[in-house]
């Protein structure tokens, strides 16, 4: 399957995505690992939702707190989260 | 629930440090801390056993105070708020718990949440009697946090649960989050006709992505994606706007063309007989 990965570190806001062009990326999937991401912004948190709405986008290795954050948002139902790669595109 | 009828309007330019990105975290329910190794922003979740911080300064923390004066959940008394609350619930059946510092349960009602007390009496005072009385609301409890994972909010057996997140944050995502709970009890309540009546027209406005957002915690934009992928995640935000901004929910319906008008006019008559002919501004 086509996929791009995008390997994310430190404070992930509006800001430090938006000029990744994540909507834009090749691939038919589009797979974030959270490995080294510290802190998630709710403006983060947006942009994150508004992607998944329109291409297939996985995010992998979060910490137990990024995963938090996204269920404080109510995004946990929205956004597909997997333990590492292999089991993103399993 | 007026304040959610209006824009959240920006208070950068009223706010000295205050900016765009941080207003976003602090509406969103993060906050600034002093600590012994400095300032950091974020927050505790799941009552401490998670957290998430990042290094702040002291300009950030001054920001965050000014900011929770003007738009935030401050800790008070008002008991007569807390009074009118209890005789509310009491009245009908529905158990108010509080849990202020997190980790138990307070064996009475915390006097110090007064000012969420006036924004529960608010919410629950437009609401028909009959929302109050049923098997699917026996139970609101302020305070805490859940049993499987951080949430702000939860609906669950009954129970209204606003946790220690949702009462530390922003007046106006509490009132959302509130709502949208007791959104939930009613569209468990829902007899099933209804609901497949509710379904069958929700799959029109699905495809048509014509979907109401207000704002609160997140963008409106992330408010229509949560309506847009569940079911009953639409059914509790539909009853939120149907309450909180019945007026611009109407609005948007006679905006609608064809079939997706259709579909909204006959969902909001189902709504609107669900509340026995009552109609919020």
């Amino acid at each position: 399957m086509a996929h791009t990965v995008l390997r994310l570190k430190g404070k992930l806001d509006f800001a430090s995505l938006e000029p990744l062009g994540l909507e834009e990326r090749q691939g038919e999937i589009l797979i974030l690992d959270f490995g080294e991401v510290v802190y998630v912004a709710s403006s983060a948190l947006a942009v994150l939702a508004k992607l998944s709405s329109v291409r297939d986008v996985r995010l992998v290795r979060l910490t137990t707190r990024v995963k938090d954050v996204i269920g404080l948002a109510g995004l946990d139902r929205l956004l597909k989260v997997f333990d590492d790669e292999k089991s993103a595109l399993a | 629930m007026q304040e959610l009828r209006r824009d959240w309007p920006s208070q950068v330019e009223k706010v000295p440090h205050l900016t765009d990105e941080l207003e976003k975290e602090f509406r969103f329910g993060q906050r600034i801390s002093k600590t012994d190794r400095g300032y950091f922003m974020g927050g505790p979740i799941k009552g401490g056993t998670s957290s998430m911080w990042y290094p702040s300064n002291v300009d950030d923390f001054r920001a965050y105070l000014s900011w929770q004066k003007l738009e935030g959940l401050c800790e008070g008394r008002d008991d007569d708020a807390l009074e009118r609350l209890l005789g509310l619930l009491e009245g009908n059946g529905v158990e108010l718990a509080t849990r202020h510092a997190a980790r138990q349960l307070d064996p009475e009602p915390y006097p110090g949440f007064g000012p969420i007390y006036e924004l529960c009496l608010a919410g629950l005072e437009a609401l028909p009697p009959k929302h109050l009385q049923r098997p699917q609301f026996r139970k609101l409890q302020l305070g805490g946090w859940g049993p499987d994972g951080a949430k702000a909010s939860a609906y669950e057996k009954g129970s209204v649960l606003m946790y220690e997140f949702a009462i530390r944050g922003a007046r106006r995502t509490f009132v959302g989050l509130f709502l949208h709970e007791l959104g939930h009890a009613h569209e468990q309540a829902l007899p099933p006709l209804q609901r497949e009546k509710l379904k069958h027209h929700y799959k029109v406005v699905n495809e048509a992505d014509a979907f109401v957002g207000l704002e609160f915690l997140l963008e409106p934009s992330t408010r229509r994606l949560h309506q847009k992928f569940v079911f009953e995640e639409f059914l509790a935000e539909t009853y939120l706007i149907y309450t909180a901004c019945g007026a611009l929910l109407r609005r948007f319906i006679a905006d609608q063309t064809g079939p997706v008008r259709t579909a909204w006019e006959e969902m909001y008559s189902i709504f609107r007989g669900t509340f026995d002919g009552v109609e919020y501004e």
